[in-house]
């Protein structure tokens, strides 16, 4: 569903991503894990086509996001970690737009905005317009307008944070619904907790270099996540850093 | 600290207006602007600040001739000040409202250890210095003549550079009390941009009916003018005292005055220091609208991104006002010309009348092509109406305005070349059609049966319009900013608006010029029209295919 093949990035003497090789296939919920500036919204902002790789290739869905944008694009879904909605616009308007870009029919679209609207509990909220919602509900906006077009891959940037208990749930069985109809999910976190329990794969990043990738098991062996990353962490760390 | 939030404001307001930072002096990647780029933005800039300046010198040559001969030189500095009040009051109304009360970055440095009045401070100070630029292109020409005139003394010209830093202080205060008002007005009713809409129409109708009367008061100080000198200094006892401080070096008048001006600048100050966290802050409740699911319409996508920008151009009444008002002043034209007909046919008559007069004892062919021009007033109502279609440039923030919601656009499946057509596409049904109306109801006005001069007035304004809003895109394409405090800044002081009307401007004039100095004398005014609307078609196609390749490309490219 997802490949990529020795993408790199600089951003002008920084090298934000090193050759990174890693895909992810149909059905699978993949982790993307990594400290602060590690390299992981840098290679996001790749898959989706906001950052023009400086060499490699990303393919979605056998499609290359560089020479096919538009059909790479349609069966995506990006989430940003702070998503920046349009404020001037009402939650419905937002949606329908957004609706309206993917070419999503009228019946389609008013079942998934009801169905996600009642399970975040944001029905209610939709009239209001975008600049009165708290950064959770813009979350849960985004999430709604992201699941509108059924995507088969889904990108997602922290997609846990400034959600309550209640909506993260809700966000997981999701996640894991895309992947058991045959989609599949890429998403970065910090919470080493979510991706162990969530992720069928996962892959490491440090200083835009993957350290280490695979399924859970393959990676983490008898370890747990946590006592895996920092170990890698500290291997990929030059020496005169630590 | 004030100094440093001084400098966060200033360099902000630079950046969006771009002077400075990378909009102007730097290409993309970082390139330094070449030079004829450099020499294309500053000339347009200093032909700005000439013609103000010549328009200032010509007012206030008229009034010193007239105040020095009658001995009212304390008169010439009093009405200069109001022009000085009035121009500052109403420039930085709108501006102090966005940069006091609506800040982005409010919430912020409210929350951080820094005193409130401090914050406030930094924001007033940098009103005032942009209040500062303004004063300057009025003072400078008064001062000029003055000076020139033989009636300034050392102590004259010390209480005027006094009063040069003082005036702005009261018309500060004022513009800041204004915005509060507005801002306690606007955050209590529902409608919020229909009320601001109306205040802010309000505002300016005040203004030009001032403006208005101002002449007035001039043409009638030539005949009584003694009488109208003690009645002004009657009614505003600070200006005297200001004007008598520098006509007769008086500087126990120029202490008088100095309190006048600090004292309500520095109680304005402290009343807005003390309300400034609430005013910041407080969200007055709106009545929650209930949502009520409604059966859905799929669009098509460009109706669906032309939508959205009609959404994000009402959700602002600055944006209305700011985007339009060159459409409005259109249409008030355009029915006042049809009420004001004959008016207006015989006033141009009369005119052409008196220049073949002129033109028959001095041959001056320039004042012949002139009242040709007004005999057959197609050219010249088209390009009045261009100078209308120019005041808006709201394609020339369509791209900046994304900011923080770039990402949306970049990620979603729709090509580059769509949206920047949506937004150009914007542009046109926003001028387009009150330019249309305007040119059908001057045809049925001026023109009557002649239809070369009808299709003329109709084709020649709607390919300028298209020109403005392709062209002020692909200036916005190239210099985007998107780390804007305030969404008025990309509107109200963007360097590609102040580009794209100038540089609108400069063609009307251009070929105002070119058909007045050459072209003239080899054909008619009509037909020179026509000549210029192929040119206009020519440019529209170029920058149209600029647009979906180029434009489009460097949209892809810019950082979401």
């Amino acid at each position: 569903m997802l490949k990529i093949e020795g993408l790199t990035k600089r951003f002008g003497d920084k090298l934000a991503v090193d050759n990174l090789t890693l895909s992810v296939n149909p059905g699978e919920l993949y982790g993307f894990i990594g400290h602060n500036g590690a390299g992981k919204s840098t290679t996001i902002k790749a898959i989706c086509g906001l950052l023009t790789p400086d060499a490699g290739e990303i393919t979605v869905g056998g499609y290359s996001i560089t020479r096919e944008p538009l059909e790479a694009k349609r069966l995506l879904a990006y989430l940003p970690d702070n998503p920046d909605l349009y404020n001037f616009m009402t939650g419905i308007k937002y949606l329908n737009f957004i609706a309206d870009v993917y070419g999503v029919p009228a019946v389609e679209r008013r079942e998934c905005i009801r169905e996600y609207g009642d399970l975040f509990e944001l029905t209610g909220e939709l009239a209001q317009p975008v600049s009165s919602y708290s950064h959770g509900m813009k979350q849960k906006l985004a999430l709604i307008s992201a699941l509108l077009h059924a995507p088969r891959l889904m990108i997602m940037d922290e997609p846990f944070v400034g959600l309550d208990p209640k909506a993260s749930k809700a966000v997981r069985d999701i996640l894991r619904g895309v992947c058991d109809n045959g989609g599949a999910v890429f998403f970065s976190t910090h919470v080493l907790e979510v991706a162990e329990k969530l992720c069928d794969r996962v892959a490491i990043i440090s200083r835009g270099r993957l350290v280490a990738s695979g399924g859970m098991e393959e990676v983490l062996g008898s370890e747990s996540l946590e006592d895996v990353f920092f170990e890698l962490e500290a291997r990929a760390t030059p020496s005169e850093m630590q | 600290m004030i100094r440093r939030l001084l400098a966060i404001n200033m360099r902000a307001l630079m950046s969006s207006a771009s002077l400075r930072g990378n909009a102007l002096s730097r290409r993309r990647g970082g390139a330094p602007r070449g030079a004829a780029g450099k020499i294309g933005v500053f000339g347009l800039v200093a032909f700005v600040i000439w013609a103000m300046l010549y328009f200032f010198y010509q007012i206030f040559s008229m009034m010193h001739d007239v105040l020095f001969a009658i001995d009212l030189g304390w008169l010439y500095f009093a009405l200069g000040a109001v022009i000085v009040f009035s121009l500052c009051v109403v420039t930085n109304i709108f501006n102090a409202q966005a940069q006091i009360f609506d800040a982005r970055d409010n919430e912020l440095l409210l929350s951080m250890p820094i005193r409130p009045s401090a914050i406030l401070t930094a924001r007033i100070l940098s009103l005032l210095a942009m209040e500062y630029a303004f004063e300057i292109l009025v003072a400078a020409p008064a001062f000029y003549l003055w000076l020139s005139g033989g009636h300034a003394s050392a102590v004259g010209v010390m209480c005027f550079v006094a009063g040069f830093v003082l005036l702005p202080l009261p018309a500060l205060a004022v513009s800041c009390l204004l915005a509060w008002i507005l801002s306690l007005l606007t955050s209590r009713f529902a409608r919020k941009n229909i009320t601001q809409l109306i205040i802010s129409l309000a505002f300016l109708v005040v203004y030009f009916k001032f403006a208005t009367s101002l002449q007035s008061f001039a043409a009638n100080l030539v005949q009584s003018g003694a009488a109208l000198a003690a009645a002004f200094r009657r009614a505003l006892p600070p200006l005297y005292f200001y004007g008598s401080s520098v006509a007769d070096g008086d500087p126990l008048r120029a202490l008088l005055f100095a309190l006048c001006a600090v004292l309500p600048f520095v109680l304005t100050v402290a009343l807005l220091s003390a309300n400034f966290i609430k005013s910041a802050t407080t969200k007055v409740g709106i009545k929650k609208r209930q949502y009520r699911e409604k059966a859905a319409r799929q669009s098509s996508v460009f109706g669906a991104l032309l939508r959205r920008e009609a959404a994000r151009y009402l959700s602002n009444a600055m944006f209305i006002l700011n985007m339009s008002l060159g459409s409005i002043f259109t249409l008030v034209a355009a029915v006042a010309l049809v009420v004001q007909r004959s008016a207006v046919v015989a006033q141009l008559l009369s005119i052409a009348a008196q220049l073949d007069i002129i033109t028959t004892i001095s041959e001056v062919p320039v004042l012949a092509r002139l009242g040709a021009a007004l005999y057959s007033p197609a050219l010249a109502v088209c390009l009045a109406l261009m100078m209308m279609a120019s005041m808006c440039c709201a394609s020339a923030a369509l791209v900046s305005l994304e900011g923080g919601t770039l990402w949306i656009l970049r990620s979603v499946p729709v090509p580059a070349r769509d949206v920047l057509l949506s937004k150009a596409g914007f542009h046109m049904v926003l001028v387009a059609p009150p330019v249309l109306i305007a040119s059908v109801l001057a045809s049925v006005s001026l023109f009557g049966g002649d239809i070369s001069s009808v299709a003329l007035a109709i084709i020649l304004p709607q390919l300028f319009i298209l020109l403005t809003a392709l062209g002020g895109l692909a200036l916005n394409l190239k210099m985007p900013r998107f780390d804007w405090l305030n969404e008025l800044q990309p509107v109200k002081q963007g360097a590609p608006i102040i580009l794209t009307s100038l540089g609108a401007m400069a063609l009307i004039l251009g070929a105002a010029l070119l058909y007045l100095l050459v072209a003239g004398q080899y054909m008619s005014p009509t037909s020179f029209g026509w000549l210029m609307a192929a040119a206009l078609a020519a440019l529209d196609i170029l920058l149209y295919r600029w647009m979906v390749t180029f434009g489009a490309r460097r949209f892809d490219s810019l950082a979401a």
